[in-house]
């Protein structure tokens, strides 16, 4: 890994939980950048072009899983690593998940370990 | 009933003035013949030839007797009785034949009586004679005749009452579908199991949705082939209804069932056409509706001749009316179900993200984040935390259930699991409640080797089952976990001494929602849920769940797994 510093987008619908995982990432030293719906974060997605990507899965205007397809059909983004947040992990959500194209999933609640070592594990394998 | 009567009767009645037909050509004797026979009671017709006779006997309504005189030149006796044979109407006429000497009368007899020569009189005639034979016959053939029509209405009842027994067998087999087929489309099976049980060749179920109607689902006997037809089938969809036919329109505006021959429906008509080719020559039509709204037709069709008695329609009818009554269940029970799916989403996301920020916000404050607690405070940061992740537990369970309910299976993240480090992991968790109520655990670990599981899954049943005996015990109490091998499974035997389950309930505690009468009694917290997915995730191991209690004196709860090793040796010989 390269000296420069690295960028995680972050996007969640809800101000406490993107404020919890983008305070728990800074705390590890990676430089957030925040989008509040699905929408926005396909925009900041395209323009940062961050090295990993936290997507909650229920957003409104563009859910984590159209935000993902959409990043992987571009060639700017498609090589950005993908991890959604979701509240609910039925088999079939976790399939749909991998089928657009996430790198790895987090289920809520998540502990700061949880976050910290998915992260790790999907930034190190890129 | 009536008309066998009636029929009967017009028989009967025309008796009384007895039709002959003498064939006799031009002769000495044709004219004595005629005089003799000519009676009140008797009506003649005299013909010259067999070619004659034809046609004669195309007019005549079911000639009695007729006689043919051999003893006329040029007579052909075979042309004759072909030509009365022929004939639809005198098919069973007795044939009486004159002849010139007895022996010779025989054998023509002997030759003739396949075509119906039934009886002979041999010159001289004698008038008496001749007319007895010709009042005989005439009896013979009313009382064939009447034989004939008897015959034929058995033959019909007979047929009718197949029919009928075969409605109500389909019926039958609608009804054990219905109940068996808790999945699929009501009227798809529906179809299939009429068009079966009548033994007709095709089923179809038609849709009706925004008033179009669509093929959902068609059944043929497999070995009976209609091609055109089935392609017809498979092309209609909703947004491309195809053309049913009239025949099921008809059913689907009238509302009540329709029959009719292929035959008298539009030949035009591709469907009609494609039936015909296909060789069926009868369709009944049956409407399905729910709350008076058609939701569909219910098509057979057949290739027997024979159009469906009343009686097969009215079971029909009865039928259809089932088919909507369970139709309309099965709706209500969608819509449940689509309603509780909603409320379980609602539930799992709009709960579970709250509570993330809760326990992760927490979870700041205790590692210390922001600065030191005073023991007090800390005491208190670990009672909201203790509570949230019960609610969090809580919100867990019912959408473990919602998801295992509405899904019908219960998904496992299968690894080879460690019991012993389950149990200890259990013990751990449960020792801050127990030591609450100073009631001790003690497990008895011994080496069993590992189970194929979710270790998750698996840990969630252990935790529940100790935190309940826990949460069931007498202060002061003692409860034990014991984790040994029994022919091949691991079992975990979780043992409390205290208030025990009352007899009659514990048939229930598996059901969702179930708690023990002691439990509400004692105000023990809980949703009654615990059971029911312990249940849950020991079947989708491949293992059981057993309770053996007493009231006042403590509880057993046994759950075996099989264990990983006994899978491989019994996975190949």
């Amino acid at each position: 890994m390269d000296s420069r510093v690295t960028t995680v987008l972050v996007a969640d619908d809800d101000d406490d939980v993107l404020a919890l995982v983008v305070r728990r990432l800074e705390r590890d030293g990676y430089e957030v950048i925040t989008a509040r719906d699905g929408a926005e974060a396909l925009r900041l997605a395209r323009e940062n072009l961050p090295d990993l990507a936290v997507l909650d899965v229920m957003m409104p205007h563009l859910t984590g899983y159209e935000v993902t397809r959409h990043l992987r059909q571009e060639t700017a983004t498609e090589r950005i690593p993908v991890i959604l947040l979701t509240a609910r992990v039925q088999e079939e959500d976790v399939k749909r998940g991998f089928s657009v194209g996430a790198d790895d999933y987090i289920k809520k609640p998540f502990s700061p370990q949880e976050l910290r070592s998915r992260v790790q594990a999907v930034l190190g394998r890129r | 009933m009536d008309e066998t009567t009636r029929v009967l009767s017009t028989r009967t009645g025309s008796a009384s003035q007895v039709r002959v037909v003498i064939v006799g050509g031009v002769s000495a004797t044709f004219c004595q013949l005629t005089a003799v026979l000519a009676s009140p009671s008797r009506r003649v017709a005299t013909v010259a030839s067999g070619q004659e006779a034809r046609d004669t006997l195309a007019g005549e309504a079911d000639p009695a007797v007729v006689v043919v005189d051999l003893r006329a030149p040029g007579m052909d006796a075979l042309e004759v009785l072909q030509a009365v044979r022929a004939d639809e109407g005198s098919r069973m006429t007795p044939v009486l034949l004159l002849v010139d000497d007895v022996h010779g009368g025989e054998k023509w007899l002997t030759e003739l009586s396949d075509l119906g020569a039934v009886d002979v009189v041999a010159a001289p005639v004698d008038d008496e004679v001749l007319c007895a034979k010709v009042a005989l016959l005439a009896d013979l053939a009313d009382k064939t005749r009447q034989l004939a029509v008897l015959t034929d209405r058995l033959h019909d009842a007979d047929e009718r009452s197949e029919q009928h027994r075969k409605a109500l067998v389909a019926q039958q087999s609608v009804m054990l579908a219905l109940a068996d087929g808790g999945s699929g489309d009501v009227l798809s099976i529906v179809a299939q199991s009429l068009a079966r049980g009548l033994g007709w060749q095709v089923g179809v179920c038609w849709r009706v949705t925004d008033e179009q109607i669509w093929c959902s689902e068609s059944w043929l006997e497999p070995s009976f082939s209609a091609p055109t037809l089935e392609r017809l089938h498979s092309e209609s969809r909703p947004g491309n209804p195809g053309n049913p036919g009239g025949l099921v329109q008809r059913a689907a505006s009238s509302g009540v069932p329709e029959w009719a021959p292929m035959s008298e429906l539009d030949h035009d008509d591709p469907y009609v056409r494609a039936a015909l080719d296909a060789g069926l020559s009868h369709g009944l039509a049956l409407p399905i509706a729910v709350d008076s709204t058609l939701v569909g037709v219910i098509e057979l069709l057949r290739t027997s001749r024979r159009p469906p008695d009343l009686q097969t329609v009215t079971t029909l009818g009865a039928v259809a009316a089932l088919v909507a009554h369970f139709a309309r269940a099965r709706r209500t029970e969608d819509e449940t179900e689509m309603l509780k799916n909603e409320f379980f989403a609602l539930v799992s996301h709009e709960m579970l993200t709250p509570l993330t920020s809760i326990l992760g916000y927490l979870e700041d404050l205790l590692e210390g984040a922001s600065g030191e607690f005073n023991a007090d405070q800390e005491q208190d940061l670990g009672v909201i935390d203790r509570n949230a992740r019960r609610l969090f537990r809580l919100v867990d369970d019912l959408v473990f259930v919602a998801q295992a309910e509405g899904g019908g299976t219960v998904s496992l993240n299968l690894a080879s699991v460690d019991l012993s480090a389950v149990v200890a992991e259990a013990v751990d968790a449960a020792q801050t409640a127990a030591e609450a109520h100073d009631i001790g655990i003690v497990a008895r670990v011994e080496p069993v080797g590992t189970v194929r599981g979710d270790v998750r899954r698996l840990g969630q049943v252990v935790d529940h089952l100790l935190s309940n005996a826990v949460k069931f015990s007498h202060d002061g109490g003692r409860v034990e976990v014991v984790l040994r091998r029994q022919d091949g499974d691991a079992v975990i035997e979780v043992v409390d001494e205290g208030f025990g389950i009352p007899l009659a309930e514990q048939a229930a505690m598996y059901e969702r929602f179930s708690r023990s009468s002691i439990a509400s009694d004692r105000e023990i917290p809980g949703i009654g849920l615990g059971l029911s997915i312990t249940k849950m995730i020991a079947e989708a191991h491949g293992g059981s769940i057993a309770m053996r209690s007493v009231e006042a004196s403590g509880s057993t709860f046994t759950l075996a797994l099989p264990l990983e090793a006994r899978a491989i040796s019994e996975g190949s010989p």
